[in-house]
């Protein structure tokens, strides 16, 4: 069985592989709770169903998920997957974040000077950076306590926004989740009312039933202005996240003239000149093209 | 249980072809096939998903039903853009149509030729046909968006979404990103209820062919460049320009009224990407005075790799196409 699953992750395209996965593990839970319910005649709420939303509502973070992480090279390393749900991801997505806090704040302190008056003007910024920076603490890490003045250009700004939206979108996340484990709770309400009259005949009625019920209950959810307006906040709060967090890696970068690299800021300027230039290219290709047809046709005039 | 799946053999194209012109990322197909009619036909499928799924296997093959009919068939190929692609416009995916076009004229000596867009295809196609009227002898639009102003969940999503905010991001949307968020649309169905139907056929080497084809070409899909993804849901989903007059191209606007050429829409009454709001608004309002609209009780895809559909729908589309062809 394990060859054939390697085979198949091989094989197929990744997101069929883990969706054919995933449906085989819902299965199971739904022979589960269907013996269950031959066995009392009776269908209450089983432990299976949380299972059955884990494995559903990892869809529902999935877009989030494929920005935030290369998920690809995640899947090289591990075939099968047995992780990754969407709290653990926003967790790792943390941990990341409190290891650059730490890496940066190690790196500048190896620069800093003890400050020497409690009561200089720049001390009392210093005070109040500190305290400002306090309000992005993550699980406990501060970056760039001890020497603000190191930060090139806009990069302190980037970097505040960066904590603030990822914050935004950390809450977001938690009513997002929250709003579809309510829609998915009443789907399996109604089963469990259908459960008691008139009944299942068959595993196969059990099954259409319970996609009957899931599918009423988040057609509404999908098009409600609950849903959009959270999965607005949600996609802006982290591509603004994404965003702010390069700007302020790409300017760490730009202003160091050490740096061997170019970023993708930079490379994308290139880039579109590149293209403008093609264009203009394009133009004068066609209109000598023009021109040709032009003094061709004149000189058969003459 | 999962043996057959791996004994599965999915090859896309069944037609042969040759790439006729290459452009960096955009491409020219010429199918081969013995030209029995005068007028040839341009495919131009979406910048979303691949086009062969007009050509996916031997029974549904929609370029392959053409070809038997003696048109002489082209199709644009949109690639698979990069980082690098990521400031291209719709108006350079309209200039490749027209560098297509001229190619073309010359090439089979005519002076129009039949336009045949699929899904956002067809908006490309139709702004390239009131652009250029005179060099568009018929146009066939398939699944199309034009009526960006639809209640359907892709729209409402759409219409809440700032796109901008998403490519300063991540430069280019990923085929991932939108495979997920198509999925999302109709997350039962295609989530769960598509995949427990597969485990009921794990033994039917037919079905499982039929629905791996299928699923090959769902999820090889190419990115959308930032630049046409901020278009695409400023201008046509937020602004429905192109419904409202309001669209240009190179300065020029794309005027629906230009649309008097022979017009066939092809449409499907479960499409929940392009519904049928989507298109007949649009159809009421051109010009046309040769116009016909075709529909499936299918989805959007559906009304293309359907056996339903190939034995009545694309039957007759493609005598529409042909009694049009000389």
């Amino acid at each position: 069985m394990s060859s054939v699953i390697i085979d198949l992750y091989k094989k197929l395209p990744k997101e069929s592989f883990e969706l054919l996965i995933h449906n085989l593990s819902v299965r199971e839970y739904l022979k589960d709770i269907w013996r269950y319910y031959e066995l009392t005649g009776n269908l209450e709420y089983l432990k299976e169903f949380d299972g059955i939303f884990e494995e559903l509502f990892r869809f529902f973070f999935r877009p989030f998920e494929i920005v935030m992480f290369n998920e690809r090279v995640i899947r090289s390393i591990i075939p099968i997957q047995e992780i990754l749900f969407g709290r653990e991801i926003v967790d790792a997505y943390t941990d990341f974040l409190e290891s650059l806090i730490s890496h940066m704040r190690l790196t500048f302190q190896l620069f800093s000077e003890p400050i020497s008056s409690p009561k200089l003007p720049v001390d009392k910024f210093l005070d109040d950076w500190r305290d400002l920076l306090k309000k992005f603490e993550v699980g406990g890490g501060i970056l760039l306590r001890d020497y603000p003045f190191a930060l090139p250009e806009n990069a302190k700004n980037y970097l505040l926004d960066c904590f603030s939206y990822w914050k935004d979108f950390v809450e977001s996340y938690e009513s997002y989740k929250k709003l579809i484990r309510n829609t998915y709770n009443r789907a399996v309400e109604k089963l469990l009312e259908l459960s008691r009259s008139p009944g299942f005949g068959s595993f196969e009625k059990f099954m259409e039933s319970f996609q009957d019920a899931l599918s009423g209950e988040f057609d509404s959810l999908l098009r409600s202005e609950e849903y959009l307006e959270l999965q607005g906040k949600l996609m802006n709060t982290l591509f603004d996240h994404i965003y702010c967090l390069r700007r302020f890696l790409e300017l760490l970068i730009e202003n160091n003239p050490a740096s061997p690299f170019a970023t993708v800021s930079q490379i994308d300027e290139a880039y579109k000149r590149i293209l403008d230039l093609k264009r203009k290219v394009s133009e004068l290709e066609n209109r000598i093209e023009k021109l040709e047809v032009e003094i061709c046709s004149r000189k058969s005039e003459k | 249980m999962l043996e057959k799946i791996r004994e599965v053999n999915v090859k896309p194209w069944t037609c042969d072809f040759e790439v006729v012109h290459e452009d960096w990322l955009f491409k020219l197909l010429h199918f081969k096939g013995e030209r029995k009619h005068r007028i040839p036909l341009l495919f131009v499928y979406a910048f979303i998903n691949r086009p062969y799924i007009l050509d996916l296997h031997e029974d549904v093959s929609v370029v392959r039903k053409l070809i038997k009919e003696g048109v002489d068939v082209w199709m644009v190929d949109w690639g698979y853009p990069k980082r690098a692609d990521r400031f291209l416009k719709i108006e350079d995916y309209i200039d490749y149509i027209d560098f297509c076009v001229e190619l073309i004229r010359k090439e089979c000596k005519v002076e129009s030729l039949t336009i045949h867009g699929y899904c956002l295809g067809s908006t490309l196609a139709t702004i390239y046909a009131a652009l250029h009227p005179e060099k568009v002898k018929n146009l066939v639009i398939q699944t199309p968006p034009l009526n960006f102003d639809t209640e359907n969940a892709l729209a409402l999503w759409a219409k809440h979404i700032d796109p901008q905010r998403i490519t300063r991001a991540v430069g280019n949307v990923s085929g991932e990103m939108l495979n997920i968020a198509f999925l999302l649309i109709d997350p039962i169905r295609l989530v769960l209820g598509k995949y427990q139907g597969l485990i009921d056929n794990l033994e039917d080497p037919r079905f499982l062919k039929e629905f791996y084809s299928m699923d090959f070409w769902i999820f090889d899909s190419p990115a959308v460049a930032g630049n046409v993804f901020e278009e695409y849901i400023d201008r046509w989903y937020h602004k429905n320009e192109i419904m409202n007059g309001k669209y240009t191209v190179g300065g020029k606007v794309v005027d629906l009224n230009r649309i008097t050429m022979p017009v066939l829409a092809l449409y499907a009454e479960k499409d929940h990407i392009t519904p049928p709001s989507a298109v007949l608004p649009f159809f009421e309002k051109i010009p046309s005075k040769d116009k016909k609209a075709m529909s499936v009780d299918k989805g959007h895809i559906g009304l293309t790799v359907s056996k339903s559909s190939h034995a009545k729908l694309w039957n007759e589309a493609i005598k529409w196409i042909v009694e049009r062809s000389d």
